[in-house]
Parts: structure tokens; sequence; C-alpha cells
């Protein structure tokens, strides 16, 4: 007997208590999975070992300069800056915001003329925080408070905090969004595929539960590691998608054994029990593949990336448990009734030579001729790739209407972009940074450093005037009470402590543009026209330098990661379908359809094809941990249709030893199971199209893209063409493989067959 | 003169309370900038590096120069018809640093040597609305006119005071300063504290060591000439009372890409003799009690000028008053002899107290004082009128304060 047919039994035996188990985990998760928003944070991009990580940790605990900072941007039509009607009205808005918690200190416009656009209808303050940036929304609610309104003058919030706060806030709105319009699409997906309300319904209800427990879950973890936002919709799509997919599997699988067992006393129970047996089985190793990509995820330091991975298992754990469980319980309980309230006639069992099979015979017969065109299809699909520009995420994953995107676009178009993103430099010298000898070498660095073309500005301790000189700096810094000049004093003080300073060097690049990322290597290579000069260590951080060590370190780990997702999705597969070139095959059917959505990825969200209609602006770069959440997501959810589809194969391969009804049968058995079950994902990710987080919405519509894919082209069309032009090479396996894996493996689908009848 | 130092030190108080200019390391970071888009913005204009010296030309140099430091400096002696005399100090100073705006500080003080009071007040405001100088068509100045309002805008109780202002070109000057209410009350005088000045020189402006340029070495230089003789009339308002006054002025007008020198303080003597000579001394002093700077300039009565090396002249101390305000121990008293010219001068405050404490605005305590004068030509006694500068004996805030 194996573990899956004890489990059915059990539900069986115990189908009350296992739902009434239910209820009180329901009952319990229910108050805290709506807290779960609070509990998330933006961000998540940041890594203490990263270059640029550790300049800004030195610059913090060294030169105790404030972790974060909120942009004050105010604006007028008709006032200008530096006159008294804008002065008095900026003044107003700020006057309580220097004593508010949390504020280290504020750089005011009147003192930075830089601050104040050229046609001075534009300023900004800069409200320095003391909480790291990923705490920094928490500041906002009292600092919003304390900003009091003005007459005539227009204030807005931007920057780090501003915008993760920003993004806290339309995550959830768009979560909100996605499920008003998925459930009810899935739910009608379900009646069309069920014909009966009790059927969707439960499969819905056992779904939802696995969701809602699954947010308190995460709730719980949340309280002990840092949860990325964009956790909290991936884990709903991940959640209501394969929750609805496992449902849709037990309960067809279901239905097909009691239509084989139109009387008895046991009907019922009997029919729970194969389900779980065999259904339940695939449900699980589907789950494993799934959980198997997102347990990649976790792999990656990034907190925004092992946070959706944690979250993911969790999902996925509690969507497989839900499945076995609560479902099979429910089954028990309903039994025929699960057909109760039919809205139309749907056959429960499948048949031999339907229109799948039919399809997969016609496709088998010219496999060549599907193949290479199919194929081409699909690697143009993944052409754009090519040319994909990674980077991290900006303000401009937000719509344009949202107040911290529209106060950036504001101060961007004022200002440039460049004045937002200076690259850090933390400068360790040997000995005092004032010595003379290191005074006239950091002289000598910052000008060269300032002679780059590419280089507006420096402001160091050496830069605090272009009037004075070596000498002037030598004995300013010389003195042995410290320099007299107040200017000069607040400058060392802001810049340097000891042997430490810092070096801020001004662009005109955005932290995403390829000239700031060539310029901060050309900072970072030994020897280079720019490297620092010697006895000096440098450290470079802040704008492009950030956005490089991120996108330089993901795409470092990414290969770990896949291989660890490849390897130990070959495992699964090999034990699942006792072959060896069958999960080789599938991996590469499965890698096709992620290139096309990557692809696709990179056309729509890069090249900004498309942006009308899902109503984005383009990016212009891909962010850099979304292929690889799709990839992980991906690979574990369309390997979830490739293990329907092989299994329901290898049973008739174990049936028949005949390849192309393998091929055909399987086909069939899975056609209206898998085109459901990818209708059901594509609805629900296809609602994420409707976010306004641009990130959102590309996770959602690449998501629904492969998964589209998957399911009608690679499956079948490739797929039936590449099982025919192999052959029997198909279900290859060296007899001393065989040999080993006897009785050390878990049942394949076949004895599992026979085992439960 | 070296008063400049006091503005070097000056900096802005502002500045040190919030990171300023320099606060590179806290720099306006924002974590999420946006996509590509070109700068519209025009870089921050920055100051340009001139090569010094260059000839000192009036009444084009009478007006304000972008260089770091510079000061505007009126001291000089008055008397109402009651017979009532005054000793007055007004000055504005300008600082340029970095990408900060220009600032601007002032301070007034008035020594009633008959009432044996000291009355003194300061001003501090940001930006360039205070320069109102007028320009030629070439877009030089012509002459200054300065004008603090010491209106700031994150303290609405500062707005609508009385305005500071001098305003001035070729020896013609016109000085206006009255203390709003709150202003008097502070400095001691509740009932009121104004000065209103038409200056007029008698003789040409005096350029400083010969050219009108003093070479402070690696510190840097700076441009340096003064007025030393003017007449003065006009009226004080004090303690509700305006009276017309008339006496005479010192202008005193540097500016500069220079920094703090004589880490010690300096002592700045300027004196008028009834024979028509003006005298005008600098000790600036290291902290190790040397003095790197030693210079004086002789006008004559004719307005010719002579430079005095540090060997042409003695200053010695003769007295000390040790201030119950702040405990600084300032000289109070000077002998001062140039042997060349057979002449000996004695100074002694006509006021004991005349220390301002100015660090809410330069960050600094100084002393500047109206002085009695005797003086011994070859033997035949002279009477004079005179002020003295003392920086360096009190503690002065720094950057943390």
């Amino acid at each position: 007997m194996t573990p899956f047919d004890r489990l059915g039994r059990f539900v069986v035996r115990r189908a009350w208590w296992v739902v009434c188990a239910w209820i009180v985990l329901l009952l319990i998760a229910i108050p805290f999975a709506p807290q779960v928003p609070g509990k998330l944070s933006a961000g998540g991009f940041i890594l203490d070992d990263l270059e640029s990580a550790r300049a800004k940790a030195l610059l913090e605990t060294e030169l105790d300069v404030p972790p974060s900072a909120l942009v004050i941007v105010f604006s007028s039509p008709s006032l200008e800056a530096g006159t008294p009607a804008f002065e008095l009205a900026a003044a107003e808005a700020m006057r309580d915001i220097g004593t508010a918690p949390h504020v280290a200190r504020v750089v005011s416009h009147t003192l930075s003329p830089s601050q104040v656009s050229a046609d001075g209808h534009t300023a900004y303050d800069i409200v320095f925080l003391d909480l790291p940036p990923d705490d920094s929304p928490d500041a906002l609610p009292i600092l919003r408070e304390r900003l009091r309104e003005s007459p005539g003058i227009d204030v807005a919030l931007a920057g780090g905090p501003a915008f993760y706060g920003d993004v806290q806030t339309v995550s959830e709105a768009d979560l909100r969004r996605s499920e008003i319009i998925s459930l009810p699409l899935a739910a009608l997906a379900l009646i069309f595929v069920f014909g009966s309300l009790v059927a969707a319904g439960v499969t819905l209800m056992v779904g939802g539960a696995a969701v809602i427990v699954a947010l308190a879950g995460i709730f719980v973890v949340a309280s002990f590691m840092p949860m990325s936002i964009f956790v909290l919709n991936l884990a709903t799509l991940l959640g209501l998608g394969l929750g609805v997919d496992y449902s849709l599997l037990m309960t067809s699988r279901f239905r097909e054994e009691l239509a084989l067992r139109p009387d008895g006393l046991d009907r019922v129970p009997e029919a729970v029990r194969v389900t779980v047996a065999t259904a339940g089985r695939a449900v699980f190793f589907s789950g494993l593949t799934v959980l198997l990509g997102l347990l990649g995820l976790i792999l990656f330091e990034f907190m925004i990336l092992r946070s959706v991975g944690v979250a993911g298992a969790i999902v996925v754990g509690l969507a497989v448990a839900s499945a076995l469980t609560l479902l099979p319980a429910l089954l028990t309980i309903l039994g025929p009734r699960v057909d109760r309230f039919a809205v139309r006639k749907v056959s429960t069992t499948p048949g031999t030579d339907g229109a799948w099979s039919r399809l997969a015979r016609r496709v088998m017969r010219h496999p060549v001729a599907v193949l290479i065109p199919t194929l081409a299809f699909i690697l143009l699909l993944g052409s754009p790739f090519l040319h994909v520009r990674f980077n991290a995420p900006d303000a401009t994953i937000l719509p344009p209407e949202v107040p911290s995107r529209a106060a950036f676009d504001r101060l961007t178009a004022e200002f440039g972009e460049g004045e937002f993103a200076p690259l850090v430099i933390a400068v360790r010298t040997t000995g005092p940074a004032t010595d003379p000898a290191n005074l006239a070498t950091l002289y000598d660095y910052s000008r060269r450093l300032a002679a780059d073309p590419r280089v507006t500005r420096v402001d160091s301790l050496v830069d605090l005037d272009p009037r004075l000189t070596l000498s002037q700096y030598t004995l300013l810094y010389g003195d042995p009470n410290g320099p007299r000049d107040r200017y000069v004093q607040a400058g060392l003080a802001a810049t340097t402590r000891d042997d430490l300073t810092a070096f801020t060097l001004i662009t005109p690049y955005g932290p995403n543009r390829d000239e700031g990322r060539t310029l901060v290597t050309d900072l970072r290579t030994p020897g280079g026209s720019l490297a620092p000069p010697a006895g000096v260590a440098i450290l470079v951080g802040g704008g492009a330098a950030d956005v490089s060590d991120v996108v330089d370190r993901v795409r470092a780990d990414f290969p770990r990661t896949a291989l660890f997702i490849i390897v130990s999705t070959y495992l699964v597969l090999f034990v699942l379908l006792r072959s060896v070139v069958l999960p080789a095959k599938a991996l590469v059917m499965n890698t096709l359809s992620i290139v096309a959505s990557f692809g696709a990825l990179v056309w729509i969200f890069q090249d900004g094809n498309l942006s009308a209609p899902l109503g984005f602006q383009p990016l212009g770069f891909v962010e850099t941990t979304q292929p690889v959440i799709l990839f992980c997501v991906l690979f574990g959810l369309s390997m979830d249709y490739e293990v329907f589809l092989l299994s329901r194969m290898k049973e008739v391969w174990d049936r028949t030893g005949d390849n192309i009804e393998a091929v055909a049968g399987g086909m069939e058995r899975s056609g209206r199971i898998v085109t459901s079950a990818a209708l059901i994902v594509v609805v629900v990710a296809g609602s994420f199209a409707f976010a306004d987080i641009v990130l959102i919405k590309a996770l959602g519509i690449g998501m629904a893209i492969a998964v589209a894919l998957d399911a009608t082209v690679i499956r079948a069309l490739l797929v039936p063409a590449t099982m025919r032009l192999l052959g029997r090479w198909n279900w290859w396996m060296p007899a001393t493989l065989e040999r080993f894996v006897a009785g050390r493996l878990p049942a394949s689908e076949a004895e599992v067959e026979a085992a439960v009848r | 003169m070296i008063r400049s130092l006091l503005l070097v030190a000056m900096a802005v108080s502002l500045v040190a309370c919030t990171g300023g200019a320099g606060g590179t390391a806290g720099a306006p970071i924002l974590a999420n900038p946006a996509a590509v888009r070109p700068s519209l913005a025009p870089p921050t204009e920055t100051p340009i590096a001139v090569v010094d010296p260059r000839p000192v030309v009036l009444p084009r140099d009478d007006g304000p120069h972008d260089r770091l430091t510079e000061w505007w400096y009126y001291t000089g002696h008055l008397r109402a018809d009651d017979g009532a005399r005054f000793g007055f100090e007004f000055v504005v100073f300008r600082a340029e640093r970095g990408r900060f705006p220009t600032s601007w500080v002032s301070h007034l003080a008035i020594t009633d040597e008959t009432g044996d009071r000291f009355l003194y007040s300061q001003r501090l405001e940001i930006g360039a609305q205070v320069d109102r100088s007028p320009r030629g068509a070439d877009g030089q100045p012509t002459g200054f006119d300065l004008r603090l309002d010491g209106a700031d805008p994150s303290r609405p109780e500062t707005a609508g005071a009385p305005p500071w202002a001098m305003s001035g070109a070729g020896g013609r000057d016109h000085l206006m300063a009255a203390l709003a209410p709150a202003e008097a009350a502070r400095a001691g005088a509740p009932g009121g504290l104004a000065l209103d000045l038409d200056l007029v020189a008698t003789k040409p402006a005096a350029l400083h060591d010969r050219d009108g340029w003093i070479d402070f070495g690696p510190a840097g230089g700076s441009y340096y000439y003064s007025r030393t003789a003017m007449e003065a009339t006009g009226s004080l308002l004090l303690e509700g009372r305006s009276l017309a006054v008339e006496g005479s002025a010192w202008f005193d007008h540097q500016w500069g890409d220079f920094i703090s020198v004589g880490g010690g303080g300096w002592d700045w003597f300027a004196v008028n003799l009834d024979d028509g000579t003006d005298l005008s001394i600098s000790l600036v002093r290291d902290a190790d009690g040397t003095y790197p700077l030693v210079y004086g300039t002789v006008v004559a009565p004719d307005g010719s000028v002579r430079h005095l090396d540090r060997d042409a002249f003695t200053v010695d101390v003769t007295d000390r008053w040790v201030s119950l305000a702040t405990g600084a121990d300032y000289p109070a008293g000077w002998f001062i002899r140039i042997p060349a010219d057979d002449l000996t001068i004695t100074l002694h405050p006509t006021v004991e107290n005349q220390e301002l404490d100015t660090t809410a605005t330069t960050g600094v305590v100084y002393w500047e004082g109206s002085q009695d004068v005797r003086a011994t030509r070859r033997g035949v006694p002279l009477s004079g009128e005179g002020y003295v500068e003392l920086t360096g004996y009190a503690p002065s805030v720094t950057a943390d304060d």
C-alpha cells in the first residue's frame, strides 16, 4: 500500500475530523491573513556583502550618514523659490518636520541652491531619516501628519520612503483588484469545466482555504524574517492558481472514479481513496516540482527573492495539503452530490479517441514538419531576450499618477536624474585623511575624477569650494583645533572621520544608465585611469553602483539556482517516469516556454510594445529579479502540466509498450484537465495584468504567457513531435539503473494504478 | 586689515546645523530614481578661481565681489548737540562657500561713551536678495548697496523688521540701521536703537601694502583698501531720543579667496590723529603666540599712503580687562611707537566693556571699541580718535555647538 493510498483511507475514515481541523485552522488564520501587508516591506535588494552595501554601511557607522532620505517637493506654477510668498509657504509646511520622530536632519532648499529648479518654480528639501531604507516607510504616517498644508504651493513626497510606502499601498490595491477579477473568472472557468456549481464551489473553496492559511503562515514567518511586499501578490497568484489546479485534478479524478462505480455502499469511499492514491500522488509530485523551483529562490541571498521562495513554498505546501486532505474529506462527505446544481452536461470519463488524441496523431505523422516551425516560432518569441537590459526597480514601476512617482517625475524633469543617484565612494587612507600627504593624494584623486567627462562634480573634503587651494586645505585641516572656518568644519564633519572620508560623485546618469555602470566599473578597476591612488582603498556605492552590484550578484547566483532546479526536477521526474530521456526532454520543453515568456517580457515591458492597451509606461529595462522569479516559478508550474501529461502517457506506455499510443492516449486522458488547469492559472495570473505596479503586471503577464504556451503550442505540437522523433528512446532506462531503482524508489504510475484497484 | 578672519570663522551657523553643502556623504540619495531621462537642469554654477592680484579699481571695487570672503566695515565717532559722544561699528560681512547661498551677517554696535554703555545687535541673512548694488552697462558694480532685512522664512516673527542698509560709491556712503523692537530689547535698548548717517570721504582711498593686496602666503590673499577719513552727519536714535549727530568714520573694504590665518586671533588698530594723520596697524597672532603677519599703513594729511613693515613700529599692552560675561582676558590699553616718525600713541578704551558675543551669526566673541587717544609727535602732544578690534581672546564656537 502506497503512502497516498494510506492517506486516502485515513481521510475517508476521518472526513469530518479533517474538515473540522481545516475549519479550526481557518478560524485561526482568518484574523492574521489581512494583517500580512503590514508585515511586509518594499525593497529587499540589499546584501551586506555587496561592495555598494559595504560602502553605505561604512559611511553610516563611521560617518553617521543617515541611512535613508525623504524628499519634500514644493512647486507652484506662479510663485518662485526665493520669494517671500514661496518661502513662507514652504517654511510653514515644514515647520514641524524637523522635530518629527526618526528625522535625523533636514537640508532646506534655502541653504542649497542646487535644490531649486532653474525656473524657480520647483524646490525640494531633503529629510534624512534614521531608519534603514526598507523600514523607512514607517516614518511616513507621522511625517504626513506633521507636514502642514500650505496655501500657494503644492507639497509632495518623493524619495525612497515615499516610493516604498506607495509600493506597499499600490501592491495591496493590485491584489484586491486582481482578486475581484480573477475569482469570478476562475469560478466561471470551473463551472464550465465541471458543469456543476457544487464541484466548482468546492474547488474554489479548497483553493481559497489554502491561500488564507498560507497568508497566515506568511504572517508568522514575516514576524521572524523580512519578507517582500511582492510576496503578497505572488503568494495569492500561486495559491489560487495551484490550489484550484490541484483541486481540479483531484475532483475530476474523483468524478471519473465515481462514474466507474455506479453502485455500491463503498463507491464514494473507494472513489476518494483511489483519487488520493493516484491523482493525489500526481498532485504531490507536481507540488514537489513547483516547490523545487521555489526553493531555488531561497538559494539567493536577496530578501526579495528569498522571501518569494519561502512564501511560495508555504503556499505550495498548503495547496498540496488542502488538495490531499480537505478536498478528499469534502468529496467523501459530498459524494455524488458534488455534481449537484449542474449547469451543463459534462462527460466525466475521457474518451480514447478525442480531439487531443487526433491532434497528437496528426502531429506524429509529420513530426519534423511540425517541430521545426514550432521551434522557430518559440525561439522567435524568445529572441527579444537577446537584447535584454537588466536593472533595478525605480520609481517608474509605479503608475505616473501615484504621488511619489509624480513627484519624482517632476524632480527628474527639473533637476536631471543624476542629481538623485550620486555615486558615493568610501575612501580609506593610510593614517588620518587630513594629514598633509593624504590631503595631497586626495586632492589629486578628486581632480582626476572631476576631469572625467562623465562626472558632473565631486563633493569631498577637498572640494568644498573650487577656489580653495591645496595649500589652504592643508592649513585649514592642519589647525590643531580643527578648521576655523565653520563651513569647512561642517564639511569635514559630514565627510570625514580619521582615516575614512566620503567622495560623492554627481553624474548626469540615473542609476539604471549603462554609462553610470561603466563609470562604476572604471572606478573599481585597479590600474585604470580612475583607480584610487596608492595607499588609498575605496568602496564604491550609491546610484549605478547599487544597481550594478545587485544585477551582477543575481546574474552570478542564477546558474547555481538553475542547476539546482534542473537537477532536482530531473530527479523527481526520473522517479516519476522511470526514464532517463523523458525528464531531459521535459526540461527542454519547459525551458522553451520560459524562453518565450522571457522574450515577451522584454518585447512588452522593456521595448514598450502593447504598453497602451496594457496601460503602463515602458521601463526601458527588465527588473533583474523578474526573470529569476519567473524562471523559478514557471519551471515548477510548467512542469506541473508536463507531469500530468507524461504520467498519463507513461500509464499507457506501461500498459501497451506502444509509443504512439502512449502519446495519443496520454494527451487525450490529460487533455481536458491540463487545458482547464492552465486556463485557471492563465486567468489568475492574467488578472495581474490589471496591476498598477509594472513588476506585478509583468510577472502576471509573463506567467500567463508561459502557461498558455505550455498548455497549447508546447503540449499540443512540440511534445508529440519530439515524443514521436525520440520513439522508444523516450522510455529508455539502462538495465543496471532499472535494477538499482527497483524496490528502492516509489512505485511507478502503472504500479500505483495496478495496486489501487 | 585682517578682520576677515572674523568672517572666515563665520561660516554661516546654519551650515553647521544642516550639514550644509558639505554634507555630501549623506547626499540627496533617492533610493529609487527614475528611468532614462536627459538632465534638463543646468549644472549648478560653480565659482571660478581668479588669478590674483589684480589692480584695485574704484568705484568698481567698492561693489561686491564673487569671493570667499568680503566685508564693508565702518567704525566711527559721533557727537550729539548736547555734547554726548558715541562710538559706532557697523559692518556687513559677505561669505561664499561652495554651492551654499551667499551668506550675509551684519553687526551694529553703539558705544555710549558719555553714558558708559555698550549696545549691539546682529543679523544674518542668506541669499542674493541682500545685494542691490548698482551695476554699469558692462555688468560690473559701480558701488555697493546692501540691505539686510533679517527675515528668516522659518521664523515668521522675523518678517517686517526695519532694514539694515549700507550703500555707497567713491567715498559718498549712506548707513541706515534700525533695530526691530525685539532686537532692541535684546540689545538692551528697549526704547529703540537706530543709526542713520551720511558719510563723505575727505581723503582718497588708501591701498594697504602699497597695491591694496595683502599676501597671506599659503592661506591666500586679500584686497584691502580703506577710507580712513570720512565726515559723518546724521541721526542716532537711542532710548526713544533722536539725536542729531556728526563726527567721523573709518571705512575698510576687504575681499578675497583667503582662509583664516592667525590661529590665535588678531589685534587691529585704527587711529585718526588730529594733525590729519591716520594710522592702521594689524597684528596677526598664531596659536603659539607668535605673530606671522604684522604690518601697518600710515595715511598722511594729504592722503599719501605709506606702508609700515613689522619692524617699523612697536605695540605694547599697558592694561587688561576681563570680561565678566565670557571670562575672556583682553588687552585694554596700548602704547604704540613709530620710531621713524618719532610718534608715540597711547590708547585706552572709552568704555571697558565693548565685547560682542556674535556666536549666533559668526560663531565668535570679539571686542571692538572706541578709544581715548593721546599721542606725541616729536614732542608735540596730539589727540585723536581710535578704534581697536581684538579677536581670539574668547573661545569661539565649533560646528558642533
